[in-house]
Formats: structure tokens, sequence, C-alpha cells
């Protein structure tokens, strides 16, 4: 009925407007109406460090590797393993024989089809020539045979939890009419970078940009993007200067804290607030004395205040304590029912005290049974502000406890050497961890003490390392979820490391100019996330005269813009004329400098 | 006779510090704690324990240190400067090309401007000393040498390409231009990007060589021949540049040929500010990165430019002086 008081134009602006004035969740999902075309800018802190994919160290490589090449499988946002080449799958009684199926529409960035026979080439090929960044990812791979076109088989040795979270999840599938001649893998350049994935490699100058194009024909469907342009700048202050001047639209980079809020106070920037596998973790060297006592280890972390240091240091929103050396992001396997150590400075000294760690000679330090005075260094990397302000914390409690505590900053190569190459520390900050559990309860395994291993802290049990063995051949998922959880329960009593916290991945990126991230831990563009590239399309520019004759068709995707998009492209150089205003000023320099040696 | 005994001497000098950069450059970078291996811990590497065996042992760095030395020293005298560890398996050589013209032409074109607008205000200041102009061109002379080019740098950036956007952030060229290499409006683009990197780096490198030029120009007016020149009724111009400014500069000759021994250095402040491709943030990561062979490579090459230039310097000095010749 009232609705009759309304002509058929003005229910459009209506309609235009309530779009416009809604609340932004809902406009965010009436931005269906994706549109194909734009090239992506993102900023880089570094080049790749090779374009030969089996030797990259690099996460930034990683990144790259990933949009041009495929694997078998790879993670959902939830981290579950999800089909990717491979569309599914299934294995043998005694888990020793994988048999996948691959998809059959897919085919090399030069026309190849891609069949089987590259996928068990890929594999033979690494096993054979003994890549070195692989021999863990593959020892176990007896051998890979193509059964027929689009079906390929792999012969395991033994059974492995990390088979398909690992291995397959992290080895590109190689080109085998390219490859395969390919005699020394060492010495290989790789240059056309030829993959299967849904960027194309078009052009690369080292250190300072890299090209792709859309692959037109990916398997899966394009991307609506046109391209990627990475720009590599070589310091973080100049990445986030050019997002936001709009030379670029993301910055897969954590934002320095003390500027987020100024970055959220651009109206035309976010923050990717995706959580990380990360966790920063105090190691202790247990092999001193007294961290070698399980008591005093507790008595630490109940004199840290993991909250505090978030709170303080971090932001509540932007991360979160940690208690497991598995990250809570990876809900799967976290166990959350861990002993937390609850701030309790009372419980920390009635504990030393029961120790008989007591300062004898009143000067404020406690001694140990032999009457040594108890010091503590942390030694976290110097680059990292909130690191070392964590540390600061942690000395400002411990002094409160009656310890002597020191903290020294050291270059991060030094503080890798110290820890895992020499054993000669006495505590280190790192951050580390893996979307596979396995990664991170092979540190506390006493095989691994040793020069270059995981484990630095020289913790020994072999109940930890009969648990670790056992998880890592459990092929059933909730079955090895009991074991890592019984594993995390143990880690917690014995406590050979302090988890700190977890830091967001505080990516900043622009929101008028592309939109339909995905997140997704470790950051919505990282190397595990295929999906952002699937998703991601550019923000359609408004255009006032269409809305209202047909509102219903053309309105949802014009409204997307909090504010009409302002050409973010390089500002328009005003080229010629400011030439002409330096050559100007040149001259007349020239001239003056002239004039006055004249009039001498 | 004089000059070429001159020559020879130098030359045998050169060839000895030249075999003692060498052994320095090989030792220098394994003293660093940490190695190419132990920094890819606590990264999204993930490797394995037996992973991390396996790449030193493709790097070599499982062999002792003399065999290591031996494979270095073969290497260079064949002209090879080996693989970059970091960027595994790329020549060393191929590494520092990324950079080398980059540098040659931002660093290399500031220390031309440099070493021009230091010595021309010199003269002119050490001159007229203590006029309004000396005053007013030593005070930013000094400022701008002492202060810190990522600081002049940021500013820079700030007002220039921030503010009012007439000028990028960064970088040599820009990559969504698409057109090939040495078209107009490349080169246009590359010299749109290289002036703020320019200015920043003429302004700290010009103070150095203009307190040089001035002081010794001030010492030089205070001799005889000066004097000498004024009574014979020359124009001031003529005694500036023709009396003073010659017997001046030598010391400004040594300061400069350093400077330019120092290009192929790059600036690694400069660059890093405004992301400049050059050879400087090269070396600075393979510092931190620990990549061996790079930093023996780039050192090699300053070692090899910078004795080069003293050398030459030190020729040219011959020739300008002669009591310099028979010392």
């Amino acid at each position: 009925m009232y609705f009759k008081l309304l002509s058929k134009s003005q229910l459009a602006v209506v309609v235009f407007l309530i779009l416009i004035l809604g609340p932004p969740q809902v406009l965010a999902f009436q931005s269906l109406g994706e549109e194909y075309g734009g090239v992506l800018r993102v900023a880089f802190m570094s080049d790749m460090d090779t374009q030969n994919v089996l030797y990259q160290q690099s996460w930034w490589s990683y990144i790259v590797t990933s949009m041009c090449y495929d694997t078998l499988v790879v993670f959902d946002p939830d981290i579950k393993v999800t089909p990717w080449l491979a569309t599914r799958w299934n294995v043998s009684s005694d888990g020793l024989v994988w048999t996948f199926e691959i998809v059959k529409n897919a085919s090399w960035h030069d026309g190849v089809p891609l069949t089987s026979e590259d996928v068990a080439f890929t594999f033979n090929y690494i096993k054979e020539k003994n890549v070195a960044l692989f021999v863990s990812r593959v020892e176990f791979i007896d051998h890979v045979e193509a059964v027929d076109k689009y079906t390929v088989r792999f012969y395991l040795n033994e059974k492995s939890a990390t088979f398909l979270t690992r291995t397959l999840r992290s080895i590109p599938i190689l080109p085998k009419h390219i490859w395969e001649s390919v005699e020394k893998p060492e010495e290989f350049k790789n240059d056309k970078f030829i993959g299967s994935g849904m960027f194309i490699f078009e052009e690369r100058v080292p250190e300072q940009y890299i090209r792709l194009k859309t692959n037109g024909k990916y398997w899966r469907g394009r991307p609506y993007i046109d391209g990627v342009v990475i720009k590599i700048y070589k310091d973080l202050d100049s990445m986030i200067m050019a997002l936001r001047a709009g030379e670029v639209d993301v910055v897969p980079w954590y934002s320095p804290t003390a500027i987020i809020p100024e970055l959220e106070a651009d109206p035309n920037i976010a923050i990717d607030n995706s959580p990380d596998y990360y966790v920063y973790i105090t190691y202790f060297n247990v092999k001193k004395h007294p961290l070698d006592v399980k008591e005093f280890r507790h008595a630490l972390a109940y004199a840290t205040n993991r909250e505090e240091i978030v709170k303080t240091i971090i932001g509540v929103k932007y991360g979160e304590p940690q208690y497991s050396l598995i990250a809570s992001a990876l809900e799967f396997w976290y166990n959350p029912n861990l002993p937390k150590y609850k701030f309790n400075m009372t419980k920390a000294k009635e504990i030393l005290d029961k120790l008989g760690y007591i300062d004898t000679n009143g000067d404020g330090v406690r001694e140990d049974e032999y009457g040594k005075p108890i010091e503590i260094e942390i030694n976290p990397p110097n680059y990292d502000p909130v690191r070392i302000r964590a540390a600061q914390l942690m000395q400002l409690w411990w002094t409160e406890l009656g310890l002597r505590v020191s903290v020294i900053p050291l270059d991060f190569d030094t503080v890798m050497d110290k820890a895992w190459v020499k054993h000669d520390f006495c505590m280190v900050i790192v951050g580390d961890g893996d979307l596979d559990p396995d990664y991170m309860l092979s540190t506390m395994c006493s095989w691994e003490y040793v020069e270059y291993g995981m484990n630095c802290m020289g913790y020994n049990s072999s109940l930890w390392d009969q648990l670790y063995r056992e998880q890592r051949s459990e092929v059933k998922l909730d079955r090895r979820r009991e074991i890592i959880w019984r594993m995390q329960e143990i880690f917690a009593d014995e406590l050979p490391m302090l988890p700190l916290y977890m830091q967001y991945c505080t990516y900043p990126y622009r929101t008028d100019t592309f939109v339909g991230y995905v997140s997704f831990p470790s950051g919505m563009v990282t190397d595990v996330n295929p999906w952002t590239w699937l998703k991601i399309h550019k923000v359609v520019k408004p255009t006032p005269t269409t809305p209202i004759t047909t509102p219903t068709a053309t309105l949802t995707p014009t409204v997307i813009p909090t504010t009409p998009v302002t050409t973010p492209a390089p500002p328009a150089a005003p080229g010629l004329e400011m030439w002409i205003i330096v050559v100007a000023v040149v001259i007349i320099v020239v001239l003056a400098i002239a004039a006055i040696m004249r009039r001498k | 006779m004089g000059l070429r005994r001159y020559i020879v001497k130098r030359g045998v000098d050169t060839t000895i510090t030249f075999f003692i950069i060498i052994i320095i450059n090989f030792l220098l970078p394994r003293l660093m704690p940490g190695d190419p291996v132990s920094r890819l811990i606590g990264t999204r590497v993930q490797m394995s324990y037996e992973e991390r065996l396996a790449l030193l042992k493709t790097y070599g760095l499982d062999k002792p240190l003399h065999e290591q030395f031996i494979v270095y020293l073969s290497n260079l005298f064949r002209g090879d400067l080996g693989v970059s560890l970091s960027r595994y398996p790329t020549p060393v050589i191929e590494v520092l090309m990324y950079g080398l013209p980059w540098t040659i032409l931002l660093v290399g074109f500031s220390t031309f401007l440099a070493i021009i607008i230091g010595t021309i205000l010199g003269i002119i200041s050490g001159w007229r000393r203590g006029s309004k102009f000396d005053i007013a061109s030593l005070v930013i002379a000094l400022a701008t040498y002492s202060t810190p080019v990522f600081w002049i740098g940021m500013l820079l950036i700030f007002f220039f390409a921030v503010r009012i956007r007439i000028l990028p952030i960064g970088g040599a060229f820009d990559p969504e231009l698409m057109v090939s290499t040495l078209s107009p409006t490349y080169v246009l683009n590359v010299l749109k990007h290289m002036v703020l990197p320019t200015v920043a780096l003429t302004l700290i490198l010009y103070g150095g060589q203009y307190l040089i030029v001035r002081s010794s120009i001030v010492e030089a007016l205070t001799e005889d021949y000066i004097l000498t020149a004024y009574a014979k009724g020359l124009k001031e111009s003529t005694i500036m540049f023709k009396h003073a400014a010659r017997n001046a500069l030598l010391p400004a000759i040594s300061y400069a040929a350093i400077e330019i021994g120092l290009i192929v250095a790059g600036a690694v402040l400069t660059e890093t500010v405004f992301s400049w491709p050059g050879v400087g943030t090269i070396i600075y990561n393979a510092v931190s990165d620990r990549d061996y062979p790079v930093i023996q490579g780039a050192f090699f090459i300053i070692a090899l430019s910078v004795l080069l230039a003293n050398f030459i310097a030190d020729i040219v000095y011959g020739v300008l002086d002669p009591r310099i010749r028979y010392g």
C-alpha cells in the first residue's frame, strides 16, 4: 500500500540510499558481483632468492612459487588437508600404498598437459637427486609410479603422518618435460619458471620487481584479477609509505605496532588480523643449573605475566598469550586444557624457597644450593622491539623474584649460532612453528640435541621420544591428536621452554582497490594460502547514472568502496613540466656562478 | 726515470696490499658468529635436522677451513667468484651485476656532482673567508655532512612522495610502465626515480670535499706566490683558479679518489631508504645472510677499485707534484 506513494524511480533512490548507508558488513556480502580485471600490486621486502624451486629458502620466494606452481593438496582456512591437483585418494590398509587421482584439465604454462607422469617424476627426481631441502620430506617414500594418465601411486617404506601435510602440501609438482634433462638440479636456473599454477611468470628484474599474469586456462577457473606486480622495497617504512601513497595494494608483513593506530585511522587502509601458526617462545638451556630443575622453571612461569606482555606490548587486538608449543591457531591440534601458570608472584617465591634457593648474603639475589647467585641472561634478537620489551618485562618480574637477570639483544644469526649450533646460552626468544605440529614437537626429541639439530635446550626424555615416534607414524587423525594432546600435557609439566605469545598477522592493505582477501593462519597473502588469489577482485568504481534506471542489477557492485576511488596509480606524473623546471634551475645556477666569476 | 720507478714502486705496493686483502676477505666473514644455515632456523623455511646438514654439504661448508680456502683461491685465480649461498645457485658475479649498473648510475653521478659542487663551493668559500657566503655555506655543509642520510631520505620521501606526490617513493623505475629498456619513457622514468636519492646522497657527500678544498685554499692564500700574482696585476679569478686552486687541490684529489673508488660499494643506507636496487643493499643482505661468497666477491671488487683509484691518484700526484716522485 505505502509503496504506491513512491514512484519507481523514487523507490530506486531509496534502495540506493539504504544500500549506501546500510551497515558495511551487509554491503560486503553483496559484493558478489565480482568483475574480472585489475592488477594487484604487492610490496615485498626482499626479492626471490632463486627461481630454482627446489633450492628456495625464503618465504618471499615461496609465495611466488605457490602462485605459479601447484601442489597435490593444500590446507583450507581451517588447516584441514583439502584436494587440489589431487581430486581424491585412498590408502591401503597397511598405510603404505597411497593412490591419488589428479585433475584431468590441468596443463603447464607452455601448453603441455599435466599428467600423472609429472607427479611421479617430481618425487622420484627429488629422491634420486637428493635435493638437500627436501631429504626428510621424501625419505619414507620408496618410489612413485604413474598408474594411468591421471592416477599416481606412492609406495612408502613406513607410515607417515606428515605425508600429506608436509610432503605433498609443500612440494611443487614439476614439469617432467623441462626437468628431466636437468642433470644437476643445484645448478639449474629455472629462468622460465614454468609451472601449472594460476599465475604465469612474466618477467623478473632482480631486486626490483616480479610481474605475473593470470593463467587464463587455469584448471580451477581463472582468478578475477588479471595479474600481480610484486614491487621490491628494501625496508618496512618505505613499504608502508608506498601503501599509504597508493603505490601498492597490500604489504604482506607485520605493521610496526607503533603505527597501527595511524594506519587504522586511514579510511582506505585495513589491517589483516589473521592468526599465525608461529609462537614466540623463550627457550631454556636445561643443561644449565638451575634451569635443569623443573620446579625452578615452574617458578619462572608463575613469575611471567603473559597477558600483561600481550596487553602492554602487542595490544589485545593484535595477539594473544600462548601456553603450548603448538600455536592456539592450530585449533585441531592445540590442547586448550593445559595448566596456564597464572601470574602469581607469591607462589613463585614459595617454590624457590622450598627449593632452598634463598638469598643468604642479603644482596637481594638468591643463591642456589651451592651458594652461587642465580644469574640469567636473556637474548632476544636485536631487530624485534616486541621481543626486547617482552624480555625487559620478564627481567622486571624475575628480578623481583630475587634473580639476577640481564637482557642482551643480539644479532639474529648470533642468537641462532649460540643456541642451535654451539648450545652455549641461557635463554633465547625465538618465534617458530609450522602448520603441522610434528615440526615443533621434534624440538624436544633427544636425538635432535646436536649441532644444527632442532633441540637446543638439551631436553632428554625417552617417553617424549617414544610418543613423538608414535604420532609421526599415526595416520588416523583422531588417534594422532590424542597422542599430541598427551605430549602437550607432558610439555606443560616439564616446561623446557616458555611459550609467550602469538602475534596476529597485522598485514596492512588498501580497501579501495581490491576486496576478497581470505583470512588464513600466517596471513591473507602467504605461501600456504591459495584462496586469496581465487577470491580477490577489484573494487568497481561507482557509476552514478546506471543505478537509478536498473537498481537491482548494477547497484550491488557499485557501493562497495567506502569512498570514491581516487586513482591510486602512481601519481600521474607531471613528468615533463617537472623536468623543465629542474633543467631551468640547473641552468640558472650555472649562469649565476658564471656571472659571479665574471664580475671578479 | 724518476716517474717510471715511482710507478713501479707504487704498483708493487698495491699488489702486496691486494694479497693481504684476499686473505682477510676470506677470514673476516667466517669470523662472524652464525653461518648461512643456522640463520634459517626460526624462519618460515621449517627445515629438519637432516635437511640442515644436507644443505651445509651442498654449500661445501662441511669441509675444514683450509680446504675451503684452497677452493676459494683456485676459483679466484680462474676469475670465478663462486656461487651465492643465500641465492643458491646464482653465481656471485650475477648477483653483483643486478646492482652494479644501478649503483654506478646513482652513486657515481652523485659522487661526481658532490665533488664538483664541493670543489667549487670550497674554492669560493676559502677565497672569501669570513664573508657571509663563507659562513652560510660552511654551516650548511657541516649540517648536511653530519646529518644521517636515512633521515634526509625519509624527509624527502615524506614531502615529495607522500605529501605532494610528484616523485615516487622508491625503486629505480615503475614496473607498471611496461616499456622496453632505454626507450625515452623508460629513461625519463628512471631519471624521475633518481631525483630524491641523488639529492640526498649529494647533500651528504659534498660536505667532505667542500671542507677539504676550503681549508687548503685558505692555507694556499697565505703563500707568497699569491702575493706575487697580485703584484703582477693578474685578474682575481685567474689567481683564484690558476694559482691558488691548482696547488690547493692535491689533498682534495686523494679524497676524491677514495670517494670514486668507493662508488662500487654503493650506499647502503641511501639505497635502503629509497629501495634503490644497488650493490649496497646486496652487500648488506649478504652480511646479514652470512652469504660468504657474495661478501668475498663484493669486497674483492671494492678493494680492487679502491686500490686502482688510489694508484691512479698516486700517479696523478706524481705528475702534478715532482717532489713526491723523489720523496
